[in-house]
């Protein structure tokens, strides 16, 4: 494959966004729709082609800025499907809040390049790159809803920590850059490995900035302090797509860096993600107990749930970044269908995000009761349901790199965590609904709700594909 | 044939979804023929079901998650042959139990019930460890669900109570399990959970130590063993009839099966080391959980610390290590199956036609209630333990089994001895406070908190002579089933005996 | 010898001049001080022999978006005062984390990590290097794909400032014929069908 071969579905999703812009500019408020329609539409293409140009082995293009390879192609893939089903959820609650307009999509579609750059970094370059791009999209999206004094700010605070986050970023890069001269991941990795450098404090000093710079993006405890304000003040449509795609994104990020990168720092880096792995489990898990608001709620599950995705990355090995991919791959849909479940009740300028708002759900539709419970379970990590399998593939890589103390930790604050998420399947169940209305959500929101409740059941019945795509795809990098 | 006992209530309570929500009719009738039908299935496969071998039969073993070595892999053996049976015995009786009690959200209600029969069901019949977690682990949900959507009026507390000490157990064999995947996987490069190739698994002492605490803990909760009992009597009495039933009659056995199937054999050397711990437990269970039922007022309860009397006569026939007493622990799992089963059933009518489970306000219903007081003294005869019913029989087995090991340890220790004295206390207080509770239920000046009660349906009748009926066949004639228990239990008594310093046994 | 002086000046005067940007109470004087940052930083990049950043960052920074930004200030006429109220309050708080922060990256990486014995002198370059042709010889070839991904990144910032700045008036009223002749009647009513919300709701769905 040529350069420009390789990163096909790039270039399409590009030429795509420019095209919806422009459309976009021309139509009428009526045919609004036909954005929607079009942006669906390139994220099923953008998919198939990456799925279709699937690369047999790595291959580094333009000079050592991106790398087509096996685990860059199976979540992009998932991303575009991802967003896809983001889209698909917000299009209701948009048109009910006026904010239905082009500009969702076609930030959406650019978010998706950014992250699809990200995926496929192979230079720190590339890597602060695409992170601009996909950030600078997330802040305008939760600004979007420009009534809402929450989502103004929210936005602001996201933008001014982001900016932070970048810096930090951007410093630890040129402090890499420093030590290395180069800005190739590859060639870093070389360096590192050569022996050449015999003092490698001023790596270390670089990779303490990367490290920080990443938990900020990842959200991890102690840089978190952006994730609940920004998950509670964006509009729940925007909350739903910053929730779960980025996080692959961000998986992807780590990887890059911290493996594709600095893999001769392993020792450095794993003290640290085991820091920042356990106070993510302790204060994710524990502050969610106390919040009424569920879009909180999941914001600090978010955060317990990143600890878990630390773990596998830390355990150091090929299976433990496989077990941590699973797990990205698996949270992102999770968080996809718990966001969802909360467009799905809100109507005409009504937020379903209260906890209040969920009881008796099983009486007003014991079908989505029963697709929330399997969102929640599986959050919680309950077998059959699919967060089981991820969470017990990365514990299961802890034990493997000797750490069966953190394991024991990992299973304690996952056992605190299933409570508050049991108190949601409580109010849904045993308590008297305040409104008894039927649901009266679009038929296309219905389904794909439906689809994404079922995903997760029938991944949790048959793990073993995905996995196996996972290792394949890590083997194939 | 396995697999279609197996996963019938599964396909029942996947048909209940498309059953009209309005028709509870129908709802009802679909339930009771899928357990029907599963009970006819299972008895079936009791009757074809080999008693010369101990290996597995009706055995599937298909691959599931075959990069970690998990498969689905299910088979009959004299451990859990019984078990099976019973649980498919209570099912068609715990869902007709339940047509009169239940009437809000009948659907949901008997979809969770299927789930759980297909859990439970699953449980015992897994040969892999991986899959006995995953179904142990999914027989939380309904039952989460059941005692909290249909129970009394202290619900709520009782269900998280249940759910968290369940889980917290739970968790713990999660990470024993990770540490057996791991070290299977590392000493053979093969990853395995096949159950059988998990015995003798070749670990340290201490690691079994650990390894057998973790599982212990999650199983002495489910059973339930003093210290760990606290949650039962509230799940047991807020849960609705039919909760209580599957509670008592299958759930409990969860917890001393895992004792056979896994805790002990997997880890011999370290159940040698806590087996004078563990036969302490299970004589304080016996006598604690006696007095404690001696004492209550409200019926549920007196029934519910019987529970925790009774296991303990498993636990006691189980770590006796000896031939008698394993067999008699798994018919003694069968026969409180049946009796609390049926006590639960029975104090669930009454209290559907009285609204009042406090003992002071009954008295004489053998008068008011003839036919009711007659099942009602059967089935208290039997939980005393009456010759000739199956509360005897397993009891009896358990105890001789325990003073058998007794006898034969004396030279080196006596306190076997000693414990299984004491455990005999056990049937004396069982017949005071169940005598009591009969004597002032059935017996005395006739009251009740509604007058006039209405006899019992043919339906409830139905229900309890298949009960009587089943408890007299087991005393009666447990030779059968002794038969087709024997050699799986000699395998595993062999195990263990292998784990002992050699001259210490006969 | 007078590299060393001539970066010591630079680097104070610009250090100094970033203090002042932060502490003056006037905007204008403020834009003014970073005006002198910027000058003084192209002064250290010229002697790293990068000619061309130095050149570009007075041009563009200096010359187009330092106006611009003065232009702002005076126009807005931002009351400064009020904006810098917190700042003395926190100041002490501040100062000390920064002395702290700055005494321990110093004390992990002291001047002795960077010295010339770890990281070499760089070479001179020859009196007739261009340093401009050399950065077009890279930017177009090895950081392509680098260089349009920061196109997007702008076209997104367009895009993005946009939308969220720009607000069709809805209460200045003005005739626009062109539609008005090419109404139909499907844009002007909508027959729906629809079930009636809840009683009290909430009060920001009213």
């Amino acid at each position: 494959m040529t350069d420009f071969v390789a990163i096909t579905p790039e270039l399409f999703l590009l030429t795509m966004a420019c095209v919806v812009l422009i459309v976009d500019a021309f139509l009428p408020e009526a045919y609004r729709a036909v954005t929607y329609q079009l942006a669906l539409m390139t994220l099923v293409i953008t998919g198939g082609l990456t799925v279709a140009l699937y690369p047999a082995e790595p291959q580094v293009v333009f000079h050592g800025a991106a790398v087509v390879d096996g685990m860059g192609s199976v979540l992009k893939a998932f991303i575009a499907g991802i967003a896809f089903f983001a889209f698909t959820y917000s299009k209701d609650y948009l048109r009910e809040r006026n904010v239905f307009k082009g500009e969702y999509y076609v930030l959406g579609l650019f978010a998706v390049l950014g992250m699809m750059i990200m995926v496929s970094a192979h230079s720190l370059l590339t890597i602060y790159l695409g992170l601009e791009l996909l950030s600078l999209c997330l802040y305008a999206m939760v600004a979007m809803h420009r009534d809402s004094a929450d989502a103004s700010e929210a936005a602001m605070k996201y933008f001014v920590l982001g900016a932070l986050a970048s810096g930090m970023l951007l410093y630890g890069i040129s402090m890499i850059y420093g030590g290395t001269g180069t800005v190739d991941l590859g060639e870093i990795a070389a360096v590192v490995a050569s022996g050449d450098i015999v003092d490698d404090t001023v790596l270390v000093f670089g990779l303490v900035f990367l490290v920080v710079g990443l938990a900020f993006k990842l959200g991890a405890v102690p840089f978190h302090m952006w994730l609940p304000d920004v998950y509670h003040g964006a509009p729940t449509a925007v909350t739903l797509f910053i929730g779960s795609a980025p996080k692959m994104a961000a998986f992807a990020m780590v990887m890059r860096v911290l493996v594709d990168g600095l893999e001769g720092l392993q020792a450095d880096w794993q003290a640290m993600l085991v820091i920042l792995s356990i106070l993510s489990m302790a204060v994710g898990n524990v502050i969610a107990i106390a919040q009424t608001n569920l879009k909180r709620m999941f914001a600090y599950s978010t955060i317990a749930h990143v600890g878990f995705l630390i773990l596998g990355v830390l355990s150091g090995t090929e299976a433990g970044y496989a077990a941590s991919m699973f797990y990205a791959i698996v949270y992102a849909i999770m968080s996809l269908g718990g966001f969802g479940m909360i467009v799905l009740l809100s109507r005409g300028g009504f937020e379903a995000d209260r906890l209040e708002d969920f009881k008796g759900l099983n009486e007003r539709s014991p079908w989505f009761a029963f697709i929330m419970m399997v969102f929640l379970f599986s959050m919680a990590g309950v077998p059959p349901f699919v967060g089981f399998w991820a969470k017990w593939s990365v514990l299961r890589e802890v034990v493997a790199a000797d750490m069966v103390w953190l394991a024991v930790v990992a299973v304690v604050f996952s056992i605190i965590g299933a409570f508050y998420y049991l108190r949601v399947v409580k109010l849904m169940y045993f308590d008297k609904p305040e409104d008894a209305s039927p649901i009266t959500a679009g038929g296309d929101l219905q389904a794909a709700v439906s689809i994404n409740g079922l995903a997760v059941l029938g991944l949790g019945l048959f793990p073993g594909a995905l996995l196996t795509l996972c290792v394949a795809a890590l083997a194939a990098s | 044939m396995l697999n279609w006992v197996l996963f019938l209530p599964l396909l029942g309570a996947l048909g209940l979804t498309v059953v009209p929500a309005h028709r509870n009719d129908l709802t009802r009738g679909l339930t009771l023929a899928v357990m029907g039908v599963q009970f006819v299935l299972a008895a079936w496969l009791y009757g074809q079901f080999q008693a010369a071998t101990g290996a597995l039969q009706f055995e599937t073993r298909i691959p599931w998650i075959p990069q970690w070595g998990v498969y689905y892999h299910v088979g009959l053996d004299g451990l859990n042959l019984l078990l099976v049976l019973l649980t498919a015995f209570l099912g068609p009786l715990v869902v007709a139990g339940a047509f009169s009690a239940i009437t809000t959200g009948v659907r949901l209600f008997y979809a969770m019930v299927l789930v759980l029969q297909f859990a439970m069901v699953g449980t015992f019949l897994a040969q892999d460890l991986f899959l006995f977690y995953v179904f142990w682990e999914a027989m939380l949900i309904p039952m989460f669900l059941i005692i909290g959507i249909w129970g009394g009026e202290r619900r709520l507390y009782a269900t998280f109570k249940f759910v968290l000490y369940t889980a917290f157990g739970s968790i713990l064999m999660l990470a024993a399990v990770i540490y057996i995947a791991y070290t299977v996987y590392t000493a053979t490069g093969v990853p395995s959970f096949a159950i059988a190739d998990l015995y003798r698994g070749g670990w340290s002492l201490e690691v079994q130590s650990l390894l057998l605490a973790a599982f212990a803990l999650s199983f002495a909760v489910k059973v339930p063993m003093v210290p760990l009992h606290t949650w039962l009597p509230d799940a047991h009495v807020e849960a609705p009839t039919a909760g209580s039933v599957i509670l008592a009659g299958v759930l409990l056995k969860m917890g001393t099966y895992g004792f056979l199937k896994l805790g002990l054999p997997m880890f011999p050397e370290a159940a040698l080391l806590f087996r004078p711990v563990l036969m302490t437990l299970a004589v304080v269970s016996i006598i604690y959980g006696a007095l404690l039922a001696l004492v209550q007022e409200d019926i549920k309860k007196i029934v519910a610390y019987s529970s925790i009397s009774h296991l303990g006569y498993v636990m006691l026939g189980l770590v006796s290590y000896d031939l008698m007493g394993i067999q008699g622990g798994i018919i003694q799992m069968v026969s409180h199956g049946l009796i609390s089963g049926g006590l639960f059933l029975m104090v669930g009518m009454i209290y559907e036609r009285c609204h009042s489970r406090d003992l002071a306000h009954y008295g004489g219903l053998a008068r008011l209630l003839p036919g009711y007081a007659v099942f009602f003294m059967l089935l208290t005869l039997a939980s005393v333990g009456l010759p000739s019913t199956s509360g005897f029989t397993g009891e009896f087995l358990a105890l001789l089994g325990a003073f058998n090991a007794g006898w034969a340890e004396l030279p080196h220790a006596t306190w076997p001895l000693a414990l299984a004295a004491t455990a005999v206390l056990g049937v004396v207080l069982g017949a005071l406070y169940m005598l009591r509770l009969a004597g002032r239920l059935l017996f005395g000046p006739a009251r009740a908190p509604h007058l006039p009660l209405a006899g019992l349906s043919r339906r409830e009748g139905a229900i309890l002579t298949a009960l009587v009926a089943a408890i007299f066949l087991i005393g009666l004639a447990p030779g059968p089933m002794l038969e087709k228990t024997e050699a799986s239990a000699l395998e595993i008594q062999s195990i263990l005996n292998a784990a002992r310093p050699a001259g210490g046994t006969p | 010898m007078s590299q060393l002086v001539i970066f010591f000046v630079f680097a104070a005067i610009m250090v100094f001049a970033g203090v002042m940007v932060i502490t003056v109470r006037n905007a204008v004087h403020s834009a003014l001080f970073l005006v002198l940052a910027f000058f003084s930083s192209a002064a250290i990049w010229l002697l790293m022999e990068a000619e061309f950043l130095a050149i570009v960052l007075v041009l563009v920074y200096v010359g187009a978006v330092m106006v611009l930004f003065l232009f702002v200030v005076m126009m807005l006429d931002v009351n400064t005062a009020r904006l810098k109220e917190g700042f003395i309050r926190y100041l002490p708080v501040g100062l000390l984390v920064a002395v702290l922060i700055a005494f321990q990256l110093i004390m992990v990486v002291g001047g002795e990590r960077f010295g010339l014995e770890d990281y070499p002198k760089p070479v001179p370059k020859a009196a007739d290097y261009s340093n401009t042709e050399a950065l077009g010889a890279v930017l177009y070839t090895e950081y392509l794909f680098a260089f349009e991904v920061a196109a997007v990144i702008l076209l997104v910032a367009i895009v993005a400032a946009i939308s969220l700045t720009m607000r069709r008036r809805n209460t200045v009223k003005t005739q626009k014929p062109e539609m008005q002749v090419a109404v139909r009647r499907e844009d002007r009513i909508r027959i729906v069908s629809m079930a009636s919300e809840p009683r009290n709701g909430r009060e920001d769905g009213s």
